[in-house]
C-alpha cells in the first residue's frame, strides 16, 4: 500500500529491479502476465528454474535468488499497485522509473500490463500479512516542548519491521504515551497467554 | 452572570482552545447567554480573563492548589470559584491527554486489533497445528486537519510473542522507576 501511494521502497527492490532490467522484452512480458495471472488465482506461481532456463537461452546468466527476487518484487508492485487508488498508466510507469533504477524499456513493459489487467485485480482480497522481522524500542522523557513548557511525560517509540509476503522489508514508526502504551502492552499480553494455552 | 453562564463558559472555552471546534467564537457566546444581563464588551472581557487561566493550567497540567493561586486576583464569586475548581477536577485527565498526543509530532496507535489462527496447511510439516496471531496496527498522524491513517499486518507466533512480552515488561518496569522518580 505505500510503494505507490506514499513513495516508500522497501528493502531490496533496487537489486530486484537490476536483474528484472537484463530480460528480454518478451521473457519480461511472459513474466508479468505469469505474476499477474497468479494473482487471479488463475495460474500457478512462476517457476524459478523455468525462467533461469528461458534466460539462458538468452545468454543472459541470473542466479536462482536473482531470479526469485524478480518474481518476488513483481508480486509486490502488481499487489502495491492494485491498491492505489486510480493508478493509471502513465503513473504507474513514472513512479516506478522514479523510484527504482527501472529502464524504460522495462518499465513501459510492466506499466502495459498493468493497464491491461488492473480492473482484474481485486484490491480488497489481497492479504497482505507480512512477518515481524524486528522490534525496537526507546523511552524517551520530553521534558519541554513549544506547546507545553510543564508537560514532563514519558513517550515510548517504537520501530518495527516487518516483511511482507514478498520477502521485501518495510519499516514503521509510531510513538505511544504511557496510557497509550499500557493499552498496547496489555494486547500483547493477551496474545502471548492465548498463544500459550492452544 | 448566573453560574449556569459561567459553566456555559467554560465548557465553551475548553472545546475551542482543546478540541479546535472553530465554531466557538464571541458571537456563538453571546447568544448562548442570550438571557444573562451580560453585553458584548463584558463577554469579550470575560473572554479574555478565562482563556489565558485555561490554556496555562493545561499546557502546564497544573494542580488544584497552583489554579486557586491564579484564581485569587479575579475575586471571583465564592460559587463561580468553586465550580472552577470542580471543572478543572474533571477534565483534567481528558486536556492531558489531548496536549500530550499534540506532543506526538509523527505517527501514533490509534489502533490494535488481532487474532489467533491455527496454521493447517504450510510448507512445512512441523508449522502444521500450531497457532499464530495475526495483529494489524492502525498508525494514524494528523495532516493539516486531516488524519491518515496506516495499517500494517504481520503475523507473530509462540516464540516471537514471548520474546516481544519480555521486552514490553522491560519498559514496563522502566516507566515504573521513571514515574516513582518523579513522584
Amino acid at each position: 500500500m505505500s510503494f505507490f501511494s506514499e513513495k516508500r521502497s522497501p528493502k531490496g527492490i533496487f537489486t530486484a529491479i537490476n536483474s528484472l532490467n537484463k530480460f528480454p522484452q518478451q521473457l519480461l512480458a511472459k513474466l508479468c502476465q505469469d505474476v499477474v495471472d497468479a494473482l487471479q488465482y488463475k495460474g500457478s506461481v512462476p517457476q524459478v528454474s523455468h525462467y533461469q532456463s528461458e534466460l539462458e537461452k538468452n545468454s543472459i546468466e541470473l542466479g536462482k535468488n536473482e531470479v526469485q527476487s524478480t518474481i518476488n518484487v513483481l508480486f509486490f508492485l502488481y499487489r502495491d499497485a492494485s491498491r492505489a487508488s486510480n493508478l493509471d498508466q502513465k503513473q504507474f510507469l513514472e513512479i516506478l522509473e522514479k523510484q527504482t533504477g527501472i529502464t524504460n524499456q522495462a518499465g513501459k513493459v510492466l506499466a502495459t500490463i498493468w493497464e491491461r489487467e488492473k480492473q482484474n485485480l481485486p484490491s480488497l482480497n489481497m492479504p497482505n500479512v507480512g512477518k515481524l522481522i524486528d522490534f525496537k524500542w526507546k523511552v524517551g522523557v520530553t521534558f519541554s516542548s513549544s506547546i507545553s513548557e510543564n508537560l514532563v511525560t514519558p513517550f515510548v517509540t517504537i520501530n518495527i519491521s516487518v516483511s511482507n509476503t514478498d520477502d521485501l522489508v518495510q519499516t514503521h514508526s509510531f510513538e505511544m504515551s504511557v496510557p497509550e502504551f499500557k493499552e498496547f502492552a496489555r494486547n500483547l499480553k493477551e496474545i502471548n497467554q492465548l498463544l500459550e494455552v492452544i | 452572570m448566573e453560574l449556569k453562564h459561567f459553566d456555559f463558559f467554560l465548557n465553551s472555552l475548553v472545546k475551542k482552545l482543546y478540541h479546535k471546534d472553530k465554531s466557538i467564537t464571541n458571537e456563538y457566546l453571546q447568544e448562548g447567554v442570550i438571557d444573562s444581563q451580560l453585553g458584548s464588551d463584558q463577554v469579550i472581557s470575560l473572554v479574555d480573563t478565562l482563556e489565558p487561566i485555561l490554556l496555562q493550567i493545561g499546557h502546564s497540567d497544573l494542580s488544584q492548589n497552583a489554579l486557586e493561586k491564579l484564581l485569587e486576583p479575579l475575586e471571583l464569586r465564592q460559587d463561580f470559584h468553586q465550580h472552577f475548581l470542580k471543572f478543572w477536577e474533571q477534565q483534567r485527565d481528558e486536556i492531558r491527554s489531548i496536549v500530550r498526543n499534540e506532543l506526538i509530532f509523527n505517527d501514533r496507535l490509534s489502533g490494535v486489533s488481532w487474532r489467533v489462527d491455527m496454521k493447517t496447511n504450510s510448507k512445512k510439516i512441523s508449522n502444521i497445528n500450531q497457532p499464530i496471531a495475526i495483529v494489524e496496527l492502525l498508525l494514524s498522524r494528523n495532516q493539516q486537519e486531516r488524519e491518515d491513517t496506516k495499517s500494517i499486518m504481520f503475523e507473530i507466533d509462540k516464540t516471537q510473542i514471548s520474546n516481544l512480552v519480555n521486552q514490553i515488561e522491560e519498559i514496563e518496569s522502566l516507566l515504573e522507576k521513571g514515574i516513582q522518580q518523579k513522584n
